[in-house]
């Protein structure tokens, strides 16, 4: 099993556009972003500090707080949908940065941000990796909403150790692989910006969907891109990989069996090794 | 990746007694056994079905193509006795025990591929990992109506080969057949029409591949499923339906992709069926 890299470089910020984005980075070459899932408690570190290490012997690796995450600035999503308004701040945060062109691997609600950053920013990206994004619209195989993105507003409303581990407990095949110091750890992140939480649940009665159906614009897509999902996923349906690996022009769709909402997690070395291997071109 | 000798169809041509039949294989390099199992098209050879990946695997593995019963230079074989798959699965533990070796990783696409689900299956004991690309012996399927317009082709082609029928065939067999040159075309028909007890014994046969949906969750070994998105041979959705039943799965689905993603997206594919039986 592999071990979280425990300590996180240095914290760092970057005037994006409105927003002060805090990240993490390591490593030197070809700038790669990584962009964690929603969630109470969800900051770029807790979601990939399993893979830091490995990306960042390769990559020129950036880890930041979504806004409305971790340590970034806090947002209320009022008219426009909040992948736009967080794909424009991680463009700005890449001219501030002075970087040209990055990869960018993204998980759940950080994919659909990536999905949309394709969309509108394509001469920003080279490679993209989706990581049971959202994005994807309807299921056409499962009820909507599903059932783990039903318990995430009872955290919200109601942030304790035991409404949080019923949520991280979704997120994944087997909790038992979920050490109560991992929700422990989550839980302090949680409090230290109370602030996110209200807002996220305010953003949530906007007059825009939590998350747009980019459905019809999969075609639009023009980087090369992996797709990964877990068989199990309880937060986005299966079929929405089948959805995006017969919308995007040029896509591969890995599956791992036994694994939740968070493969980069549960399946770690095979995770480290394919989006690396894909990365390499 | 290092230079090696270029590997030739008669360089690596072998010839083993597995049980009462004669079968034919290619061989090349040394380590632990990856044995490749082709598909069930007429004209087809382990030769043909894994001429890009033959080499790459063998700078890792002792790598073993075999020819199905009934294919390539193995004997001709008639199914009455017993379904396709399991034959084909018996003549390979029988070819294992010939050759001395105990446990191999077994890649098999198409009927290839639901001969390595079968012999999982029925001798767990032999094998290490498994690899299926667009495999057979999934049953029905729950989004298209069956047979697919591939499988209706080949059915076509065993009646009657000909040049004409294997331009069809390729070009339903590829995402992108624009590799197809009439020469190949040609070749095909040649492989075809050398043998006609193979396509004799095809007629007469009574029994092709089982339905193995309720026989898959026995499956043991750590299983990759690779599938093209685009196959018209076999349906996507049994891609699917490998995943829930093998304990140990994954899947891997190419886009732009059909029936034979070891050719068409062979690069691709040997680093990950490399990383895979390397983990």
């Amino acid at each position: 099993m592999i071990q979280p890299t425990t300590r996180a470089p240095e914290s760092q910020y970057a005037q994006s556009g409105s927003f002060k984005i805090h990240y993490h980075e390591g490593g030197s070459g070809h700038p790669l972003l990584m962009l964690h899932g929603a969630g109470p408690g969800a900051n770029g570190w807790g979601n990939y500090n399993r893979n830091f290490a490995a990306f960042a012997a390769n990559y020129r690796t950036i880890v930041p707080d979504h806004p409305g995450f971790g340590q970034s600035d806090s947002v209320v999503i009022t008219d426009e949908p909040r992948d736009v308004v967080h794909a424009r701040a991680f463009k700005d945060m890449l001219d501030t940065l002075n970087i040209d062109r990055t990869h960018i691997v993204a998980h759940s609600m950080g994919g659909g941000v990536a999905l949309r950053f394709a969309i509108e920013y394509p001469e920003r990206l080279d490679r993209l990796v989706l990581i049971c994004p959202s994005g994807g619209g309807r299921s056409i195989m499962q009820p909507t909403p599903s059932e783990g993105g039903k318990s995430l507003a009872p955290v919200l409303r109601d942030p304790t150790v035991d409404t949080l581990r019923r949520f991280v407990h979704f997120l994944v095949y087997d909790p038992a692989t979920v050490p109560e110091e991992l929700i422990e750890r989550r839980y302090k992140a949680m409090m230290e910006r109370p602030e996110h939480l209200k807002n996220f649940l305010k953003s949530m009665s906007a007059p825009v969907p939590v998350a747009s159906d980019l459905s019809s614009r999969l075609h639009e897509v023009q980087a090369s891109t992996l797709l990964l999902w877990g068989r199990d996923d309880r937060f986005a349906p299966l079929d929405h990989g089948l959805k995006f690996v017969w919308g995007i022009p040029d896509a591969r769709l890995h599956i791992f069996s036994k694994s939740g909402h968070w493969p980069q997690y549960e399946h770690t070395l095979a995770f480290n090794q394919l989006v690396l291997n894909f990365l390499a071109g | 990746m290092a230079t090696t000798t270029v590997l030739t169809e008669e360089g690596t041509s072998n010839f083993a007694q597995a049980g009462n039949l004669n079968v034919h294989y290619n061989e090349a390099g040394t380590g632990d056994t990856v044995v490749m199992l082709h598909g069930g098209g007429p004209g087809a050879s382990g030769w043909s079905n894994y001429v890009t990946n033959f080499g790459p695997f063998s700078e890792h593995y002792r790598a073993i193509l075999m020819d199905m019963p009934g294919y390539g230079k193995s004997d001709p074989k008639e199914m009455h006795e017993d379904y396709r798959n399991r034959i084909n699965a018996l003549a390979l533990r029988d070819l294992l025990d010939t050759l001395g070796i105990e446990k191999a990783n077994v890649i098999g696409n198409s009927m290839g591929g639901a001969t390595a689900a079968t012999f999982a299956i029925a001798y767990p004991e032999r094998i290490n990992k498994l690899v299926l690309m667009g495999a057979g012996g999934g049953g029905a399927s729950i989004m298209q109506p069956m047979p697919l317009e591939g499988i209706k082709r080949i059915a076509a082609l065993f009646e009657d080969p000909t040049l004409e029928g294997f331009r069809e065939l390729i070009k339903i067999f590829v995402y992108d057949s624009s590799f197809m040159t009439d020469d190949l075309l040609h070749q095909r028909l040649a492989n075809t029409l050398a043998h006609p007890e193979h396509l004799e014994a095809r007629r007469k046969s009574t029994k092709q591949l089982e339905d193995l949906s309720p026989e898959l969750s026995k499956i043991q070994a750590d299983t990759l499923i690779v599938w093209g998105r685009d196959d018209r041979f076999v349906p996507l959705d049994h891609a699917l339906k490998f995943l829930w039943s093998i304990p140990k799965s994954q899947l891997h689905v190419f886009s732009g992709c059909g029936h034979w993603a070891q050719y068409e997206k062979s690069g691709e594919f040997n680093t990950l069926v490399l990383d895979f039986l390397a983990r």
